[in-house]
């Protein structure tokens, strides 16, 4: 199947970038500034405490327990369901999975998709003249990998480069927020004894850097051309916001703490403050890192989260268990009896629930910060929440789990439970994937339309139908 | 076409990785790849007969010297170079943008490859603002002046320490520059900013960033200065910056020699008053053998049970300390005692992870090894790095033995192959699963490489604990002839990993390799044809002195590729 897919794909070549049917759809393109933020956390899902159930009257839905602590913006939630990763190679998907996330192309094994992300095209389209184009978050967790690696890094630039997120708080305050005064308003930026010391001595580096460069062969010059362009963005945004600056815009406090609850309340703290000074309009916060070994000590779990999502229930299983483990969307009372008694289960349910706390945490920031005509950060926002894999146990990835939040500037049809048809892969092999009907490049598709910009297709243009015009208002 | 006999992917780039196809490997150019054909243009010739040859054309008796392309330094020179400077000790580089691997198949982290980001140029300025203003805080225990405002003595702290941050070379005018620099910024800003001013342009100098070398002289290769071998030295040997006594030794003339480089190298490698060198050994080690990251590793906890992140972190220290302990002692036997030493280095925990007698001292101490262990290939680090989450791996054992200590990479699956372990169904066993290789010829082609020599670490589960009754019953394997050497003294059956360890430990083909390793990473970055005759002479006296994990280091530093560069020829393509 994958290769002839494959084969396929390279006889259609750059022509299946222009399906007429999708270049024919309005766009909708929503009211005032809009903001686009990518959430990622790791690990995958259980089926039948993530998501929702839909409820006795049409449109209703219950939110599973995974979901629970995000339940007062119900609301303003798209939950679905039925969407594959299709550009995920079979093979150790934690890592593929990482990577075709945002980019929709295929990337297999420890090679990464060489294709930029959504996030990054949808920047580069909107071109909002913010001191910078996008920011990358990430709340590191003590035991993740520290170097650079297909499962740690979601993000990649327009030319298919991975994108180092900014991962240590303290540094990032001093990074984005040099000269932004400490108390909210933009009129109060004084005079700041620490941008005039920044200036000089990146006025000092200009002219050494002057002095050097000149003295190299080409290819030795142009490393250090990199170095004079990180200086020169650095200092052309000391003590600058945004144009579109809101008026809560300040330096804001951090904790500094180095427990996993501090790092990611602080992180939130900074990206939500980011987007109120308007230095970006696109975002992403990225939990730990795919195949997380995260040990969450501040749940008094002491196994890491990697290993406990191998104790749930599989997707079928074959041994004698069977079928009383499947992590099925409505297990038996015998099933439940089953699972009752892996105590993996409820440490699994803690994590999980943690991360969703935190994204609740971040919608409570955002719908704090006005932004005038009664509307909040939160409206003006796309919130995408996405996963590496589907049912942790068993790598799969033909029901990937989104979740969408905000109202993206009126252009989301909010308060959804959406499912997709869900291939029924029970007993087949993680290749029928392919079979599904619709891929998670179709969300990327939307996530643009709904932030204003027209993509015919995105990632493999294989994997694309179009867009889910049930999201869009 | 001359060049060192191995070539990585790092200098072929992703196109070269194709599909593990029957015959797709490139003839010809900087080195054919396809797992059975010799590198034609990586020369397949040893590289002692090599070096012999080109000898006896006289090639190499004028200095020869590869690219050294300009290095942004790593997270560790950068920790390093502030403590040594400034006393820092806090690891600021730590939260720095990690470093990338040298090459696709070559596992040294290095910033060579692609420039740096927005991101890591914030860092470097936000770490060097910290940096600046924990050294006004307690100015006179940093820098020995009474106050910021004494003027004269902070500036001729901030000279010197320049001198040595830029890697023994401040040219005159840049020196007077800095000064001026220093001067306007107290009048405008005032004696403590102008110190911190001073500081943050030492620490954000491209100069201090990045390797900047000229050389001296004319032709296509010119000596370095006697400074800027100092600084080589010093990144080399320490991971840091020069210090006054190698700087001074540079002033007086003692590196313009190979033997004067070598005398220093060797008597900075002794110093054990100064722990940077060892620091690089226990480095170069633990990435040489692919084990740096074992403390980060997690595993099943229900079917290995006995794992921690405290047992991780010892296996990690038990190969670094038996690394240093055979690099040490002179008569430890040198490298082939890395690989077939029948004791290790353990403390109380490990000695009850590996189920051996408590060391009698504390810390890690000597213990002998039963018979089934010995060496590097057999320790808990080695065998754990490469297995996975659950269960070990024939594939991953094979192939670092291939990789690290053979020098001879092969590819890459291909994508479209589906890498997933099938389920280990009950009576069968990792070799029976690995043996579908063997039936399918497109697969075979690359892991015949490998999965003859993984066999022979059956008994060994993913933790490295010793199971020999676990299903596994024929831990016999075979080293397919290497196809980037042809010396090929290792090929060959064997009947345990003992014996697999005693084969690459006599094997000239592994001592070349381990050459060309250590120059990988004392030098940061890929050899080239360039460092042929350097690489041949340094395999020479690695021989005559006994194979002494030392005498490498020293030997690449009196090397011509080490002591002299290519010319560089401002706004051309670099040479």
């Amino acid at each position: 199947v994958n290769k002839n897919r494959r084969r396929f794909l390279t006889a259609l070549g750059a022509t299946a970038l222009t399906y007429p049917f999708l270049r024919a759809l309005p766009t909708y393109a929503g009211n005032g500034k809009q903001y686009l933020i990518l959430v990622f956390s790791p690990n995958g899902v259980i089926r039948h405490l993530w998501g929702a159930d839909a409820g006795m009257t049409a449109g209703s839905f219950t939110l599973r327990p995974w979901l629970a602590p995000l339940a007062k913006y119900q609301s303003q939630m798209v939950i679905i369901r039925g969407l594959a990763n299709k550009a995920a190679g079979i093979g150790d998907p934690h890592g593929p999975g990482m990577a075709t996330l945002w980019t929709g192309m295929d990337a297999s094994g420890q090679t990464p998709a060489m294709s930029p992300s959504i996030d990054q095209v949808i920047a580069s389209k909107l071109n909002a003249g913010t001191p910078h184009p996008t920011l990358e978050f990430r709340a590191t967790s003590p035991q993740d990998y520290q170097g650079k690696s297909i499962y740690n890094r979601m993000i990649y630039d327009m030319t298919g480069q991975q994108v180092d997120p900014r991962d240590n708080p303290k540094a990032t305050l001093s990074e984005l927020f040099l000269g932004i005064g400490a108390d909210a308003g933009p009129a109060d930026a004084g005079p700041d004894p620490k941008v005039a010391l920044r200036q000089r001595v990146i006025a000092r580096l200009d002219g050494e850097l002057g002095r050097v460069m000149p003295k190299l062969c080409n290819e030795d010059r142009q490393q250090l051309q990199a170095m004079q362009d990180g200086l020169d963005a650095l200092n052309k945004n000391v003590g600058t916001t945004g144009m579109g600056a809101l008026m809560n815009c300040k330096q804001p406090m951090i904790t500094g703490g180095s427990t996993y609850p501090a790092i990611t309340k602080d992180t939130i703290d900074l990206m939500v403050m980011a987007m109120a000074c308007d230095l970006a309009r696109v975002m992403s916060l990225q939990f730990s890192q795919a195949l997380s070994p995260m040990v969450p000590d501040f749940l008094n779990i002491t196994t890491d989260h990697h290993s406990l999502s191998h104790m749930a229930p599989h997707r079928f299983e074959i041994g004698p268990n069977a079928p009383q483990q499947s992590d099925t969307d409505s297990p038996t009372p015998a099933q439940l009896a089953m699972l009752a008694t892996e105590p993996a289960i409820g440490q699994l349910s803690q994590i999980h629930e943690f991360y969703a706390s935190q994204v609740a945490y971040l919608c409570d920031s955002l719908a704090a910060i006005p932004v005038g005509n009664g509307k909040s950060l939160l409206d003006q926002s796309l919130i995408v929440w996405g996963n590496e894999l589907d049912n942790g146990s068993d790598h799969d990835q033909w029901d990937m789990p989104f979740v969408l939040i905000g109202g993206g500037g009126g252009a989301i049809k909010t308060g959804q439970f959406i499912e997709y048809p869900i291939f029924n892969g029970y007993s087949q092999p993680p290749s029928a994937k392919y079979n599904a009907k619709r891929a998670h490049n179709d969300l990327h598709v939307t996530m643009a339309k709904i932030m204003g910009v027209n993509l015919p297709a995105f990632g493999n243009p294989m994997y694309n139908v179009g867009p889910l015009t049930e999201i869009l208002a | 076409m001359r060049g060192i006999h191995r070539m990585g992917w790092g200098v072929l780039g992703a196109a070269a990785l194709a599909a593990c196809s029957p015959g797709s490997g490139a003839k010809g150019g900087t080195g054919g790849m396809g797992p059975n054909q010799n590198a034609q243009g990586g020369l397949g010739t040893p590289l002692i007969a090599l070096g012999q040859q080109m000898s006896a054309a006289g090639e190499c008796s004028a200095a020869t010297a590869a690219r050294a392309p300009i290095r942004r330094i790593s997270r560790i020179e950068y920790n390093n170079a502030v403590l040594d400077l400034f006393g820092v000790t806090t690891q600021p580089a730590n939260g720095f943008v990690p470093e990338e691997k040298t090459g696709v198949t070559i596992g040294f982290n290095t910033n060579i490859v692609s420039a740096v980001s927005e991101l890591a140029v914030e860092q470097y300025v936000v770490a060097a603002e910290q940096i600046a203003d924990g050294i006004v805080q307690s100015v006179s225990s940093v820098t020995g002046c009474t106050s910021t405002s004494d003027a004269s003595c902070i500036t001729n702290f901030l000279t010197t320490r320049a001198r040595r941050a830029f890697r023994g070379t401040l040219p005159n005018d840049e020196k007077a520059q800095l000064v001026a620099d220093y001067n306007a910024a107290v009048q405008a800003l005032g004696a403590d900013q102008g110190l911190r001013f001073g500081i943050e342009a030492i620490l954000l100098s491209p100069r201090f960033l990045y390797t900047v070398e000229f050389g001296s002289g004319t032709g296509d290769v010119v000596p370095l200065t006697a400074s800027e071998v100092a600084g080589r030295l010093a990144a080399s040997i320490w991971r840091s910056v020069p210090s006054d006594g190698l700087i001074a030794a540079a002033d007086k003339g003692e590196l313009n020699t190979a033997e004067g480089v070598m005398v220093i190298a060797k008597a900075m490698l002794d110093d054990t008053k100064y722990t940077h060198a060892a620091e690089m050994m226990k480095d170069f080690a633990s990435q040489w053998l692919d084990v740096d990251q074992t403390p980060t590793l997690t595993r099943d906890s229900m079917s290995f049970p006995a794992w921690n992140a405290t047992v991780a972190a010892d296996l990690l220290t038990e190969t670094e300390s038996f690394f240093l302990s055979i690099a040490d002692d002179p008569a430890a036997g040198g490298f082939p005692s890395l690989l077939t030493a029948n004791y290790t280095m353990v403390n109380a925990n490990l000695a009850s992870f590996y189920k051996l007698p408590a060391p009698s001292g504390s810390g890690f101490q000597k213990v002998m090894l039963p018979a089934y262990r010995s060496g590097v290939l057999t320790q808990g680090s080695v065998i754990t790095s490469h297995s996975h989450f659950n269960r070990s791996s024939i594939v991953l054992r094979g192939k670092m033995v291939r990789f690290e200590l053979l020098c001879d990479p092969v590819r890459p699956p291909p994508p479209t192959v589906n890498t997933t372990l099938a389920p280990l169904a009950t009576g069968t066993t990792e070799r029976d699963l690995a043996s579908v290789h063997g039936s399918i010829g497109f697969c075979n082609n690359c892991h015949k490489m490998m999965d003859p020599i993984g066999y022979g670490f059956g008994f060994f589960d993913a933790v490295g604990e010793y199971t020999p009754n676990d299903g596994e019953t024929d831990i016999t394997g075979t080293i397919n002839p290497p196809a980037l050497a042809s010396i090929d003294d290792v090929s060959g059956p064997f009947k345990d990993p003992i014996e697999l360890s005693q084969k690459i430990a006599k094997s000239k083909d592994a001592q070349q390799c381990y050459v060309i390793q250590a120059m990988r990473y004392t030098m940061g970055r890929i050899e080239a044809d360039g460092d042929a005759c350097s690489a041949a002479n340094a395999w020479s006296k690695f021989q005559m002195s006994g194979l002494d994990l030392k005498e490498v280091i020293i030997a690449i530093a009196g090397s011509d590729t080490f002591r002299n560069r290519t010319l560089v020829t401002p706004g051309e393509a670099c040479k």
